[in-house]
């Protein structure tokens, strides 16, 4: 793992330390509310329905067994016992008080982690492939360019004030694990002769104007890549529109101005500038790279892993292949049966970290659909590891299923929801789990549509990017849930469509079992969800889902 | 604060805990968790007298976004889903933890 040297972890201590003095000024009364917000948001602090927020950037995603403990350790002492993995690999504690976050903060820096540029119209923490550094087939460990964008866009000066949060991803694999074009600017990391290239994406995004990224230019060599950068950056801090929040991210931006006259302005602000600035990004990406590269493990012999029933379908799902041979890389799903998709509590975050020590070198990794990785563990150990985690009620082996649900917090939680999601979540997988089981017993193999739900049209929950999409929304004062098909997360990249009037909260399991078993019903053989969708078309669903029951548009 | 339009018929003040975040109700003296101590405003006049609360409370830092909502005049529930969900929120239950001994 990359180590804070001397410089980030007094700075991070130095931020913690204003942020005290910050809250101490408003809880004295000498700032107001709306002096005070600007800052307690620079430092993840949200209020939400029920009480404080505390969102903590995890980097890209990558957390070690001390940081996870320390993750525990907040969630018993300063929370309820729990916190929430989100979309954005990071974690959020939901019911903190004021007085407590500077202990908060502090606890966390001297863990060498910060809740800095969790919120704001900042460049936010970089995510990236869960699976980096060990992924099968990765070409690039993307991690070493997460780390030179995290320095990069720390507290960058210029791009503090941006029209908009601007979120970045890494990928460096063929496989897009971190749905890579569903952001501001997406990175797609490929070999090259000294240090990696880039395709770069931009304008992607989810939210109410749900976009997948352009291909802003393939190939960029290394020494261009934060020159690059750093000009899209301006041009988008100069022209991004900053009257209406609704239009102010990137995506609508390179949408009016046109992909190519956006690509012009950012030529010509590089043209202007001395590329010199940026020289010295290559020694620094060689001593980041030094850090990963040294790979916390060694290959050993492969090692043939088989098991029945429960066990076999874990290995099956939640199992993947490693570039280290002898290896495996291990997803802890987080979705068992009428679980809240990315809670954890604090006993079980403190297990995860003991898992991580003896059997994962130290590391865990968060994923962006809100489960956790163990990213090192040697195939001999895996019975072994499966053990521990069935005694911990961890072991689901539905990672990659339909019941590996995406959920953001929903109108339990959120200040800006419309409707709640947890509840749909839970009700879902009750059923789903079922209907997987009665499948693998049947020896079906098809890997089921990909479910994410959103409490509003801000898309946390990635709904736009499922095989099978919903968002929740205040009908007259009810709750109602629309959903859209067809959309991806991978490199085949699309928005969902809406299949038409919106359900109860009691209607959306019968709605999505319907969904699903139209699918299953017309699909050739071992033919995925979204090929299936795009060769019958959505009048199929509609007819499985609506013409039973004629209704009433909502 | 961001400007909450008053609502024309029955209704009560509310608004978050400085410290803790809590839900709070206004009861014409004080703040409380339960919306059953609440003060409900009939009339203009007693609205009004409610959002000049709202504007003294946020002002001494006792509570934050304070704003008033409409009940049903006849159930005296709130109105909006948000309010409904908020006073009887979270509706799920929360996962919880037992510390290992240490
Ligand atoms: S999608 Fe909406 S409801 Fe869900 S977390 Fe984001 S802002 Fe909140």
């Amino acid at each position: 793992m990359y180590q804070y040297d001397g410089h980030d972890q007094a700075f991070v201590a130095a931020r913690a330390a204003e942020f005290r003095d910050q809250v101490a000024r408003r809880l004295a009364g000498q700032l107001s509310e709306d002096e005070f917000k600007p800052l307690r948001l620079k430092n993840g602090l949200y209020l939400q329905l029920h009480a404080y927020m505390l969102r903590v950037a995890i980097p890209y995603g990558v957390l070690s067994s001390g940081q996870m403990r320390t993750l525990a350790h907040l969630a018993d002492n300063y929370d309820r016992g729990y916190g929430h993995f989100t979309t954005r690999q990071n974690i959020q504690y939901n019911w903190t008080e004021l007085k407590d976050v500077p202990d908060m903060l502090d606890i966390l820096a001297e863990a060498g982690m910060h809740a800095i540029q969790t919120s704001g119209n900042c460049i936010r923490n970089v995510t990236t492939d869960a699976f980096a550094g060990a992924a099968g087939d990765e070409e690039v460990d993307p991690r070493a360019t997460c780390e030179l964008l995290r320095q990069w866009s720390s507290l960058h000066p210029e791009f503090a004030f941006l029209p908009r949060k601007f979120k970045i991803a890494v990928i460096g694999a063929a496989e897009d694990r971190a749905a890579m074009k569903f952001h501001d600017i997406g990175l797609r990391a490929k070999p090259d002769v000294q240090r990696p290239r880039y395709d770069i994406w931009v304008g992607g995004g989810q939210g109410r104007t749900p976009r997948v990224a352009q291909l802003f230019e393939a190939d960029v060599p290394f020494e261009r890549l934060l020159p690059t950068l750093d000009a899209m950056m301006r041009v988008y801090n100069l022209h991004g529109r900053r009257d209406n929040k609704y239009k102010a991210r990137i995506k609508i931006l390179v949408a009016e101005m046109g992909l190519d006259a956006y690509r012009d302005e950012v030529y010509a602000d590089m043209a202007e500038r001395d590329p010199a600035a940026f020289a010295v990004a290559g020694k620094e990406y060689d001593r980041i790279a030094a850090f990963f590269d040294r790979g916390p493990v060694a290959p050993i012999d492969d090692v043939p892993v088989a098991g029945e029933g429960a066990f076999a379908e874990w290995l099956d799902q939640n199992v993947s292949a490693h570039k280290v041979p002898g290896h495996a890389v291990v997803t802890i799903s987080l979705k068992a049966k009428g679980a809240i998709p990315g809670d954890a509590t604090g006993e079980e975050m403190r297990l995860v970290a003991d898992l991580a020590d003896d059997y994962s070198a130290g590391e865990i990794r968060v994923t962006h659909r809100q489960n956790l990785v163990l990213p090192f563990v040697p195939q001999s150990a895996l019975a072994t590891l499966y053990g521990r985690l069935v005694e911990a009620g961890l072991a689901t082996g539905n990672v990659g299923l339909t019941s590996d649900i995406i959920s953001c917090p929903g109108l339990d939680y959120c200040a800006l929801a419309t409707a709640r999601s947890i509840p749909i979540a839970q009700a879902l997988s009750d059923r789903l789990r079922e209907r997987e089981a009665k499948a693998r017993a049947a020896g079906v193999t098809v890997k089921g549509p990909t479910l994410n739900i959103s409490g509003c049209i801000n898309a946390c929950g990635h709904h736009h990017a499922a095989n099978i999409g919903i968002l929740g929304l205040t009908k007259a004062e009810e709750e109602s849930y629309q959903i859209t098909l067809g959309g991806r997360a991978d490199g085949g990249a699309a928005v969902g469509e809406i299949l038409g009037p919106g359900f109860t909260a009691e209607e959306v399991p019968d709605a999505v079992e319907k969904i699903i078993e139209a699918w299953e019903a017309n699909r050739l053989e071992g033919e995925s969800f979204t090929d299936a969708y795009q060769r019958l078309g959505k009048a199929v669903f509609k007819a499985a889902v609506y013409e039973e029951a004629p209704r009433v548009a909502a | 604060m961001a400007k909450q339009r008053v609502p024309k018929g029955p209704s009560v003040l509310t608004a978050n805990d400085l410290l803790t975040g809590t839900i709070v109700y206004w009861t014409g003296d004080d703040w409380s968790a339960s919306m059953h101590d609440a003060l409900r405003a009939d009339d203009e006049a007693s609205r009004a007298a409610l959002e000049a609360a709202a504007r003294t409370e946020e002002d001494a830092n006792r509570v934050v976004g304070a704003y008033l909502f409409a009940l049903d005049p006849e159930t005296g529930a709130p109105v909006a889903l948000r309010e409904r969900q908020r006073l009887g929120g979270p509706s799920i239950i929360l996962p919880i933890s037992t510390p290992r001994a240490a």
